[in-house]
């Protein structure tokens, strides 16, 4: 086996000193000469020698080049030879630190996982052979190698990344240990040691070893060939946190309900589970909006493993972002999931606009008017306080519309639509808004069997106007009564569309299968479809049935308004959710854009959990100012600031813990078996036998060490050849001079 | 005829020489005036000086009478000439496959190179009405021209020699010892070689034609590159006398080795001629020869 196996190309080295001599042979010049007889009376024998050593020094040249090349490609031996020639050769090993927040956890002596895993860092360094090498990797989300080069025993680099890591707090994201190891091996892979070795110091949490994600290991550890390269061991050296402590984890916070507006009540729930292995004894737990304590409660006698629900209203009195926090005071085994923050939105209103095809001739949409009826419940008085703003236009208008500014769109009971407004909606839809299409008297079956289907909002086939007006009715049944839509209604005591009718509506020949259908009537022919579309969370309603009570008596009944605001609720989708797009994920980036035009010359974010300002860089993107921030390692608030003040500001951004960090699994033996059995770990280690890894012979010993004194050894032949052969051609010639020389006649 | 030819002795230079590649316009021409110029001298002599005068006795032919002594003294003195010690001289050319080689900076090969040389010597040789033989040898006697004296013998040699091919293996001791057997009247023996052959055999042959009476010039032909070795690439020597044999070398390692083994060859040649004798002269090809025809001229003189 060779290290440099490219180098073996020297080996066509060989060829030069045979080209050179057989060059010189084709030099040889023929000369017809007559004084034969004092040539052939040169000492045979002596010829015969020199002829000799002239091979003999070919060969000792070819020797040295070829010897060379060996020496460059470093072959190795196999360990049973290497050892009674000395065994012990040179290793690059490489620690990986798993920085994950569960290493925050205590692991005796009253230190944590993660100090336990610096120790036994310095003390690996500290047991280094003097020709061995150390990298450092600190596995996060991304794992952060911390030498740019394997660090020499005893090298000031290797301090100071010792130093540097004592340092460090435990880690508040998750580690992935897969790309930690791949970037250890690439490190081991630049030293000069035969033996390769990664030790990984962990607390064996199941989540961070991504055991099921085999792949990301295999392109860890494969070589070229796509095989897992024997050369570099995995070792597994395992720091168990404490057993006996108790530990309380928030959960993640819910929000209810999911679009929030000023003056309205907004309830948070938090779950607090007692993850450790001891009881939680009273704990209590604050309540924080935008920094600022607002509530309290106590969490108090929780067993291990059960769980409470904490839930916490408040009334936000203005529009805008807000940051919630929810703190439990409490010193457990586990700092890091003592508290659970949200980013929300508080919106003054949501516009809605619909296109009514039924203009009156005195002007208004008389189809409509129970939609909006829904949508602002309250007096016309109160309109600027009603959370949904609707805007009903005529078909005609359709076209001029800006529907962008609409949080959903209701087209209702159109013969059709302009394909041009088609396409818009279907873009619109797509993009993750939500599109309602309510089908009535007024509405052309080829309007939706062409050009809906054609614009691919919603695929199917009207058959006819199918009904019974005048007798027997059939009621509506809910179809799904988990859907969105209606679980609030079915979730009542009795069912509230008892007695409500329908009387007429449109019957599909064929409906796509996606479409889910969610209410129905007796008689089975759907009268509500949900249908999912484009893949950022855009929705597509279909009535079957009129809104306005002339095919049905749904208007009438008291599940209407519930109907149509919740079908808005779940048109909105995502982007008009409270929590949208500013709860991330701990170690995702913040990318903040203006919401308008106007330009903001600067902006700082401040890390809320320990007020830590830093100032950001400003960019315009499309005409609108943007701004990135990747540091969000620390779970918590992060509230960016602008100036000028004009901007709508603060904005909040919440970094959550994974909630996976907080899973308490670890590997067992049957994952340390698999993961021995695909080659991707070879050992697994305690503290105390680290000693075995450090001076365990490898696979193989260096052989170039030996072949370089074959080198010396042969060029001092050479050396001494040609030396040789020089000084006998130049001293015969000085006794020749001399006339010492006998005559051989 | 050039002007300069009259004059200049550098004309004799190889790279020149190397041009001209008829071997009779060498020697008619350029001996010729090399001759003539040293004709001059008054210490030259050739076969037909005059020797000494001798009483006139009944029987002498009267034409020899000189008639300027009998004017002066009324006495009858006869002329006597050396006519009669006609010189017999042998140029034997090595024309083996060593003698072929070429060196990297040289205008000719040694074989050509002792080609002229051999032409100007028999042109010479018949100009002082001597008589000139050839003797061309590889590992056995090529070729063998009796000395004669006719100045149309001239052509004879020059077109035995320039025909004369170097390539096969040598033997010069042998052959030297056989030419040594076959000359039966003495006279100069020129011996025209490398002389790449184990030098106390060659001693040995040369030892024998002295033996035999002979006056014996050695004129040792050598490349520049085979005295110095000046080689340093890797280099396969290639035998030029046995295809099979090559040796694949690094010239710097044998370099010493082998200026040690010339310099005893060259030793053993040196003492071994100058213990019998023998005029050995060493004639590097990168220089003109008329080293070779002063040192002939000066053993002719020599012997007056």
């Amino acid at each position: 086996m060779f290290l440099m196996l490219s180098m073996l190309g020297g080996l066509g080295a060989i060829a030069i000193p045979v080209l050179v001599h057989l060059l010189h042979r084709q030099k040889t010049t023929p000369i017809q000469w007559g004084a034969m007889q004092f040539l052939i009376e040169s000492p045979l024998q002596q010829k015969r020698r020199r002829h000799i050593e002239h091979w003999l020094l070919l060969l000792a040249r070819m020797a040295v080049l070829g010897l060379l090349a060996l020496v460059l490609a470093r072959p190795l031996l196999d360990a049973d030879l290497a050892t009674p020639l000395g065994g012990g050769t040179t290793t690059d090993f490489a620690v990986v630190i798993d920085h994950s927040l569960s290493t925050g956890r205590a692991a005796g002596e009253g230190k944590t996982v993660f100090a336990r895993s610096v120790e036994l860092t310095a003390q690996i360094a500290h047991q280094l052979k003097p020709t061995d090498t150390l990298s450092v990797v600190l596995a996060e989300q991304v794992p952060k190698t911390l030498n740019e080069r394997p660090m020499a025993f005893g090298s000031d680099e290797l301090q100071k990344v010792n130093d540097s890591i004592g340092k460090l707090k435990p880690g508040l994201t998750r580690a992935n240990l897969a790309p930690a190891v791949q970037a250890a091996r690439e490190m081991v892979s630049h030293g000069r040691g035969v033996h390769k070795k990664i030790i990984v110091l962990s607390d064996e949490q199941k989540t961070s070893w991504q055991l099921d994600n085999l792949p990301a290991w295999k392109s860890a550890l494969a070589d070229a060939s796509g095989e897992i390269d024997r050369r570099v061991g995995v070792f597994d050296l395992a720091i168990a946190p404490d057993g006996e402590m108790s530990n309380l984890t928030v959960g993640s916070l819910e929000i209810q309900p999911p679009v929030i507006s000023p003056n309205r009540p907004v309830a948070f729930t938090a779950s607090l589970t007692a993850s450790g292995s001891r009881p939680v004894p009273v704990v209590p737990v604050s309540f924080w909006i935008d920094g600022k304590l607002v509530a309290s409660q106590t969490v108090s006698d929780l067993l291990p493993g059960g769980s409470r629900s904490l839930r916490f209203e408040h009334v936000f009195a203005a529009p805008g972002s807000h940051g919630v926090k929810i703190q439990a005071d409490v010193a457990d085994a586990l700092e890091a999931d003592n508290s659970a923050s949200l980013a929300v939105n508080v919106v003054e209103k949501i516009p809605v606009l619909v296109i009514d095809g039924q203009l009156t001739a005195a002007g208004s949409f008389r189809s409509s008017q129970f939609l909006r009826a829904a949508m602002q419940p309250e007096d016309e008085s109160m309109e600027a306080s009603s959370l949904i703003r609707p805007t009903i236009i005529s078909l005609s208008d359709a076209p001029q519309a800006r529907i962008s500014d609409y949080a959903a769109v209701i087209v209702n009971d159109v013969p059709s639509l302009p394909s041009e407004v088609l396409s818009r909606l279907a873009d619109y839809a797509r993009g993750g808004h939500g599109v309602w299409f309510v089908l009535g008297p007024r509405t052309q079956a080829d309007f939706v069997n062409g050009a809906l289907s054609k614009a691919g909002l919603f695929t199917a086939e009207l058959d006819a106007v199918a009904g019974k007006a005048d007798r027997d009715p059939p009621g509506i049944a809910v179809k799904d009564p988990s859907h969105r839509i209606v679980s609030l209604l079915s979730a009542a005591e009795k069912n509230v569309f008892t007695g409500v009718v329908a009387t007429q509506w449109w019957r599909f020949k064929t409906v796509s299968p996606d479409a889910q259908v969610v209410l129905a009537t007796a008689t089975g022919d759907p009268l509500v479809l949900d249908r999912a579309i484009g893949s950022a969370g855009g929705r597509v309603i279909v009535w079957t049935t009129s809104a306005d009570g002339r095919w049905n008596t749904l208007p009438m009944a008291g599940a209407f308004v519930p109907l149509v605001q919740e079908t808005l609720l779940h048109l909105f989708g995502p982007t008009a959710s409270a929590t949208f797009a500013h709860n991330l994920e701990a170690g995702k980036p913040i990318a903040w854009t203006a919401a308008t035009s106007s330009q903001v010359l600067s902006a700082t974010v401040t890390r809320m959990s320990d007020a830590a300002i830093t100032p950001l860089k400003v960019a315009m993107q499309s005409g609108r100012s943007t701004t990135r921030f990747e540091e969000t390692h620390n779970p918590g608030l992060y509230q960016l600031r602008f100036v000028p003040s004009e901007v709508p500001q603060p904005v909040y951004y919440s970094a959550g813990i994974d909630p996976r960090e907080i899973d308490p699994a670890v590997l067992s033996s049957d994952d340390i078996k698999f993961l021995k059995s695909n080659g991707l770990l070879q050992g697994r280690l305690s503290a105390d036998k680290i000693n075995f890894v450090m001076s365990a012979p490898g696979s193989g010993s260096e052989l170039w060490p030996m072949l370089a004194f074959a080198v010396v050894g042969l060029l001092v032949l050479e050396t001494f050849m040609t030396y040789r052969m020089i000084r006998l051609q130049t001293g015969a010639v000085k006794t020749t001079q001399q006339g010492k020389m006998p005559f051989a006649a | 005829m050039p002007p300069s030819t009259h004059t200049s002795t550098s004309l004799l230079d190889p790279k020149s020489l190397a041009k001209i590649s008829k071997l009779e316009l060498v020697a008619n021409q350029f001996m010729d005036g090399y001759v003539q110029g040293l004709h001059r001298s008054p210490h030259l002599g050739f076969a037909l000086d005059f020797a000494q005068h001798r009483q006139y006795t009944p029987g002498d032919d009267i034409k020899r009478l000189d008639w300027r002594v009998f004017a002066k003294a009324d006495r009858f003195y006869i002329k006597q000439y050396e006519v009669s010690t006609t010189l017999k001289a042998h140029v034997v050319l090595d024309a083996s496959g060593s003698m072929a080689y070429r060196g990297q900076n040289d205008a000719m090969s040694k074989f050509r190179y002792a080609q002229f040389v051999a032409a100007c010597l028999s042109y010479l040789i018949l100009r002082q009405q001597d008589a000139a033989g050839l003797v061309t040898f590889d590992n056995q006697i090529r070729q063998m021209l009796p000395p004669r004296t006719a100045p149309s013998h001239l052509l004879r040699l020059i077109r035995a020699v320039d025909e004369t091919r170097a390539e096969k293996e040598s033997a010069i001791a042998p052959i030297l010892h056989e030419v040594a057997e076959r000359l039966k009247q003495r006279g100069l023996v020129i011996i025209l070689s490398d002389c790449i052959d184990k030098a106390p055999d060659v001693v040995e042959a040369l030892h024998h034609l002295r033996h035999k009476k002979h006056e014996v010039m050695l004129l040792q032909i050598m490349a520049d590159d085979e005295l110095t070795f000046p080689f340093r690439k890797w280099s396969l020597f290639e035998s030029l006398e046995r295809d099979d044999f090559r040796m694949k070398l690094d010239p710097a390692l044998v370099r010493a080795r082998y200026l040690e083994n010339l310099e005893k060859h060259q030793q053993i040649l040196t003492e071994g001629t100058s213990k019998l004798a023998i005029q050995h002269l060493l004639l590097n090809t990168t220089r003109p020869f008329d080293d070779a025809l002063v040192a002939y001229l000066a053993e002719r003189m020599g012997k007056k």
